[in-house]
């Protein structure tokens, strides 16, 4: 199961989390597709070196879909939302190596957290 | 501690882990659990079992020579529960055929990997079915059929053509029935619209499955057409009886014209006409039901139903019945119908009207007619009076049979004077039946000594809530000749003769059916049907009381509770069962004779 999709996901039938579509079971293939999007802007407090915290508010769009056998995907509206998202974490540097952990919700209704690696200089 | 602003990206990043539970996807393949392929020389049936969790919304099965499916035909399968069928028309013997179902369930479709069966022709297990053309196209009918060559080795259960304005129909649309077994038949489409195009094929159904022969199109002209005589089928015959019996028809198709007559002819020679004894039943399409009546009994007759347009008369397939053997004849006095009284089938002949007596002659008689009754008349009660009284204290037969009242126009108030044989506990045909007033000859009645009797209380209950009879009627109130009362119905009754209105209802109103002297003779009387009119009582030695509007008839049987009772039975205008009265009051008498 892939979990990037940069160009978004595009579906053409919808269905909760009894997975029908107008009462009826398609035809899946058993492949999940997980997708997000967001866009985040906030400020970031460091407490003491190496340690920061921040703190953003911004868009974020998650689709949860399913493949059915003729290709086409079928979007778990149950699972899937998109409106405001708020992230809260903190950050620690080792040298120029940084360690991020996030805590993000999309809509207060769907809630994950981000570990993060890369390079400060 | 320093402030920076930062921005975050994030591209569809699940860096570690959710927080919300996600639900876990099941995928059902949809599976077949039985496929079976039956064929005849010509068709395929192929009918599959499958289990999946919601409704498929339908299943493409596409029929091929070839496995690449170059030339192809595809048949629509109906759809029951779990199970799909498809078939297939214009095959070949010994020939391999490639075949696959596309199943949709109103999502998306999936396609099956192909099958092949061999028509084999020594393996055929189907009938062979040959649709006819169709001819004698209307506005609204059309007339088809087919020719079943080979049962397929197993019997032809059913046949008849179905028809669509989608092709490829099948029995889930409309269609005919016409019968059983092998060989040719002629099939009728009703309920056509006009000016429509249609699909029609035969079919022929075994226990293997049913088989389709090819399917011709046709269009339904724009009013009437050719007009052609009706077409019409003839019932079975049943309420058999010495005299009548009932039979009918179903006109299907008017022939394009207006059906002016129908009903059904008979007669005692083959292939009755119109010309025959015959009955009008209505006109225009539809079922009819016929009464044949006046019958001779013990003979064989040939029937056919009919029906006629401007074009002619055509006739249903002629039936033949016999009727049953004639009753015998009631003797003098009696009511010419039967009447069962017990569960040993005993029946009788009720009188021919309510016991009267003479005292200045001492004579015994039946009233002329049922509805008669004396009336008022009674209380002029004596031992010498010269007229008639037809109300009776229990047990007055006038033998000296032990009571101190025996006599008819005994008038005592005291119950202890009307104990049967000078004993409470005996009932009127204890002993040698002295005490009944049947005991007596009667003048009109055969004047013989002790053939009539009075009907016991178990008797009188058997007869009114038990007994069963063809019309499944015991009896009716009614006003019959202007007087009231209640009619009992014989065994052979049936509804055609006079549609009862409140049969076998307790509490109805004598008005429920009237019933004028002419009618009463012609149609009740003559078929068996017996009166008992609503002839009061007498009470308290010589009044009167009820005349006109209730009726006492008395049972042979005592009171087993109170000994200055006797059971009767009772009816008025809101009531009718059996009862318990004084026996030192004078109620009607309704003797009855044994049928031998």
């Amino acid at each position: 199961m892939s979990n990037f999709n940069f160009k978004g996901l595009s579906t053409d039938f919808e269905c909760g989390n009894d997975f029908l579509v107008d009462g009826n079971y398609p035809f899946y293939t058993g492949k999940e597709v997980y997708t997000s999007l967001s866009a985040i802007g906030g400020v970031m407090f460091r407490l003491t070196n190496p340690i920061a915290l921040r703190i953003g508010v911004g868009y974020g769009i998650r689709t949860t879909a399913y493949e059915m056998t003729d290709g086409k995907y079928v979007k778990n509206t149950d699972v899937s939302t998109s409106g405001v998202e708020v992230s809260a974490g903190a950050h620690y540097r080792f040298g120029k190596l940084v360690v991020s952990l996030d805590f993000v919700t999309t809509n207060f209704k769907y809630y994950e957290a981000k570990l993060g690696f890369g390079m400060g200089y | 501690m320093k402030k920076t602003a930062f921005i975050l990206c994030v591209f569809s990043a699940l860096m570690l882990t959710t927080c919300k539970k996600m639900p876990e996807l099941k995928v059902y393949d949809l599976k077949l659990t039985s496929e079976n392929v039956a064929y005849s020389q010509t068709s395929a049936e192929i009918k599959v079992e499958y289990d999946y969790p919601t409704n498929l919304e339908y299943v493409n099965v596409t029929m091929s020579e070839s496995n690449y499916f170059g030339y192809s035909i595809v048949a629509q399968s109906e759809i029951i529960d779990s199970v799909f069928i498809a078939n297939f028309v214009d095959l070949h013997t010994d020939k391999k055929y490639y075949y696959k179902f596309e199943y949709s369930n109103g999502v998306n479709v999936v396609t099956s990997e192909v099958r092949s069966f061999y028509l084999d022709a020594a393996l055929v297990t189907l009938p062979t079915v040959i649709t006819m053309e169709v001819s004698e196209i209307q506005g609204t009918s059309a007339i088809c059929g087919g020719e079943i060559i080979d049962d397929g080795g197993y019997y032809v259960t059913g046949r008849g053509v179905c028809w669509s304005t989608h092709r490829n129909p099948t029995i889930f649309d409309n269609y005919t029935t016409d019968g059983m077994d092998t060989g040719s038949y002629t099939s009728t489409m009703t309920g056509l619209s006009e000016h429509t195009v249609y699909y029609v094929r035969a079919f022929a159904i075994n226990e293997k499955g049913t088989s389709y022969g090819t399917e011709y199109e046709f269009e339904t002209t724009e009013g009437g057409g050719v007009v052609i005589v009706p077409t019409v089928t003839t019932s079975n015959v049943t309420d058999i009886t010495s005299t009548s019996a009932i039979c009918g028809g179903v006109v299907a198709n008017s022939g394009g014209a207006d059906v002016t007559a129908r009903g059904v002819c008979w007669s005692t020679t083959e292939n009755p006409t119109i010309s025959d004894a015959h009955t009008s039943d209505g006109t225009g399409t539809g079922t009819f039901t016929s009464s044949l009546t006046n019958l001779t009994p013990q003979t064989t007759y040939y029937i056919r139903a009919y029906a006629t347009n401007e074009v002619g008369t055509a006739y249903g397939e002629q039936k033949t019945f016999t009727t049953e053997q004639d009753s015998p004849n009631a003797p003098t006095g009696a009511i010419n119908g039967l009447f069962t009284i017990n569960e040993n089938g005993d029946q009788v002949w009720f009188s021919q009207g309510n016991l009267q007596y003479q005292a200045s002659t001492n004579t015994w008689r039946f009233a002329d007619n049922q509805w008669d009754y004396v009336g008022e008349d009674n209380s002029n009660i004596s031992e010498t009076y010269s007229g008639w009284i037809d109300l009776f204290a229990w047990g007055t037969s006038g033998y000296n049979h032990g009571a101190n009242c025996y006599q008819p126009w005994s008038t005592s108030i005291t119950h202890t004077d009307y104990f049967a044989y000078g004993d409470v506990n005996y009932n009127l045909n204890d002993q040698t039946g002295q005490a009944d007033w049947g005991f007596n000859p009667i003048s009109n009645g055969g004047n013989n000594s002790n053939i009539w009797y009075s009907l016991s209380i178990d008797e009188w209950d058997y007869l009114l809530n038990t007994r069963t009879t063809i019309s499944g009627i015991r009896f009716a109130k009614a006003i019959v000749n202007g007087i009231n009362g209640v009619i009992l119905v014989p065994e052979n009754w049936i509804s055609s003769i006079y549609d009862l209105n409140n049969p076998d209802s307790y509490n109805t109103d004598f008005d429920s059916n009237t019933i004028s002297l002419s009618v009463w003779l012609d149609t009740f009387e003559i078929n068996g049907a017996v009166f008992l009119s609503a002839a009061g009582n007498r009470r308290y030695g010589t009044s009167v009381e009820g005349v006109g509007t209730y009726g006492h008839y008395w049972s042979s049987t005592r009171d087993y509770s109170q000994e200055n009772m006797a059971q009767d039975f009772f009816f008025d205008n809101t009531d009718l069962r059996t009862s318990v009265f004084h026996r030192c009051d004078g109620q009607s008498v309704r003797l009855v004779l044994d049928a031998q």
